[in-house]
């Protein structure tokens, strides 16, 4: 980041090419979940991951990130092979919010956010920067967190706590950010100003999201493009409108489902009506 | 000056005020009286031949031998704290007690009990015999679990110290007399009879290790959170967390070969320092080595006065403070 400040400026995140998946072999252990794989997720956007529990959509957002190393295939960032590229480099270009974070007790919401920071250490010694300093506050204020700034992290609700991670994963100050299940666990509201807090790092901030949600209609009204999973494999990827279909619902979830327009947001939405049938 | 490091220069001066009132109240006591100012001059070159060895090779090599273990098992059980993400962790549940104990009964086992050894001989087989007992433990856990679940590393802990007791066991078994007090005098910890050359290494141990594990405060730090945030934020969790591990058991086996098999103070100094100053190493490790030095030498004294003219070893002392610290948190962790 430029000392000229946090503004949309400063984050010039063009020239970039988007993340190409290649006959991707992946899964924990010896068990393989995705096989033979191909996927381009564009840059600069909010891509949403849908599935049901178990379609390894978790899975393909934990290998995307480096999280688990594939047995076969390649991910590409930038032309390079994200597996063969040095860890604390790739940490200034990405950033990820596993899905049950934790920190040690008395942890303060801006010691955590601080960690954020460290892939930006060079020399054993080196104080906190200005700059490192700069976008800690910067965090603090994007996640509403100021004045719960100096409170431990293990005395906070759980939406507050959720936005301090986030603060976290973007005082990392990169260009891309995987969130998995960001809103998991979260009452109605919080789910809200999580996804809100995410279309603005989006929006304002050009930074490209992935991240994987459970809830259909908050996927069709935050993300820009959907992939829907199952059993280890795309079905079904575009914008929502595209993607939000019965034939997906019937093939994705198996559930029937009527697709109807928000009329304020002229988006996608769903009302499920019964498990299984076909169409 | 934030919250923390107002609260972080409080705490360090307190417990740094502790340590020196502690370390010289350790001094002053002895067999021969001394009046505090005639000690202070004796301290400052004022002394006698006689007044003088008993002052700098007796006393003072005992005391700051005390501060030195006290601050490198603090260290040490601090990093353990930090690598398995539980505060009930020590030097002691990674087996380097349990291994550097079996590595010095060997060594005494097999070495005439005329002949003398060589002064770092005993910090090298503890050093070795810790590192295979951790390695193993660390191994052991890590094996089902590739990021290293803490349940997997305190079963496997248990379950290896036990081991190693039972070898220690039948060995003590096949001792002479005078080995076998020894090799006791070693296990229950005392720091006494030691010079000049001992504060040497370990000095050099404490503070060079000190300073790589300050200086890597921030991996420490990330390595609390899980492993996926870690790999996140840049941490190489297959060369940091062995990494670390070494430097924490070299650390935790030399104090333990120089003031024999202390326990407890590796366990007590972290937790107290991070329910003053919460995680952030950049304030627990500096904070936890203050309490752990002013906790040994206090306990040395104590053992020293508690049942003057006898003298109580430190182990036990320290032992009859842990344990119940020990069960302290144990329940709070329920509750």
């Amino acid at each position: 980041m430029s000392q000229s400040g946090m503004n949309e400026s400063s984050m010039d995140y063009s020239k970039k090419t988007d993340i190409q998946i290649e006959g991707l072999r992946t899964g924990y252990d010896k068990t393989v979940i995705i096989d033979n794989l191909n996927l381009t997720i564009p840059r600069g956007k909010v891509t949403a991951l849908i599935g049901s529990n178990g379609c390894g959509k978790s899975t393909l957002l934990k290998t995307i990130c480096r999280i688990i190393t594939p047995m076969s295939g390649t991910v590409y960032l930038d032309g390079q092979d994200i597996h063969k590229e040095n860890t604390k480099v790739l940490a200034k270009k990405i950033a990820i919010l596993p899905q049950h974070p934790t920190a040690p007790e008395g942890l303060t919401i801006r010691e955590l956010i601080a960690y954020g920071r460290a892939p930006y250490k060079n020399g054993v010694f080196t104080r906190m920067k200005r700059e490192d300093r700069d976008i800690i506050n910067w965090a603090l204020k994007v996640t509403h967190l100021e004045d719960l700034a100096d409170r431990p992290i293990h005395r906070l609700s759980g939406g507050q706590r959720q936005r301090a991670w986030i603060a976290m994963a973007i005082a990392q100050d990169t260009e891309i950010l995987f969130l998995d299940e960001p809103t998991s666990f979260l009452d109605i509201a919080h789910q809200l100003e999580v996804l809100q807090l995410v279309a603005e790092l989006n929006k304002t901030y050009g930074k490209t999201i992935i991240m994987v949600l459970h809830e259909l209609n908050q996927a069709a009204r935050f993300a820009d493009h959907i992939i829907a999973m199952k059993d280890g494999s795309v079905r079904f990827e575009g914008s929502p409108e595209a993607v939000f279909t019965a034939e997906m619902l019937a093939d994705v979830f198996g559930i029937t489902a009527m697709i109807m327009k928000d009329p304020l947001t002229r988006l996608p939405f769903c009302i499920p009506q019964n498990v299984g049938g076909s169409l | 000056m934030t919250l923390r490091q107002k609260q972080f220069a409080v705490y360090s001066t307190v417990f740094l005020v502790l340590l020196l009132l502690f370390f010289f109240l350790h001094v002053s006591t002895g067999f021969t009286y001394y009046s505090h100012s005639h000690l202070l001059a004796i301290l400052l070159g004022g002394g006698t031949a006689e007044e003088n060895t008993v002052v700098f090779d007796f006393r003072l090599v005992r005391a700051v031998l005390a501060v030195l273990i006290g601050m490198g098992l603090a260290l040490s059980g601090a990093v353990f704290q930090q690598l398995t993400r539980n505060e009930l962790a020590g030097p002691g549940l990674l087996g380097v007690n349990a291994g550097a104990g079996l590595g010095v009964m060997i060594l005494i086992f097999l070495t005439p009990i005329d002949q003398g050894l060589p002064i770092w001989s005993l910090p090298i087989v503890a050093v070795m015999g810790a590192l295979v007992a951790a390695g193993s433990i660390y191994a052991l856990a890590m094996r089902k679990n590739e990021a290293g679940g803490t349940y997997a590393l305190v079963l496997s802990g248990i379950t290896l110290t036990a081991g190693i007791h039972a070898l220690q066991t039948l060995l003590i078994v096949l001792l002479s007399p005078e080995k076998f007090n020894q090799v006791n005098t070693w296990i229950i910890g005392n720091i006494a009879g030691n010079t000049w050359a001992h504060v040497l290494i370990l000095g050099a141990v404490v503070v060079v290790l000190a300073i790589i594990l300050y200086a890597n405060r921030t991996t420490l730090n990330i390595l609390t959170l899980r492993d996926e945030t870690a790999i996140g934020l840049g941490v190489s969790l297959k060369r940091s967390r062995p990494g670390f591990l070494i430097l924490a058991v070299i650390l935790a086996a030399t104090c333990v070969a120089i003031g024999g098999s202390i326990g407890f103070i590796g366990l007590v100094a972290p937790h107290i320092a991070r329910r003053l100053i919460g995680a952030d190493c950049t304030y627990v490790l500096p904070l936890t080595a203050l309490i752990g030095g002013w906790l040994l030498v206090t306990a040395d004294w104590v053992g020293r006065v508690i049942i003057a003219p006898d003298e109580m070893l430190v182990g036990i002392v320290v032992a009859l403070i842990g344990a119940p610290y020990f069960l302290f948190i144990l329940a709070r962790k329920r509750g």
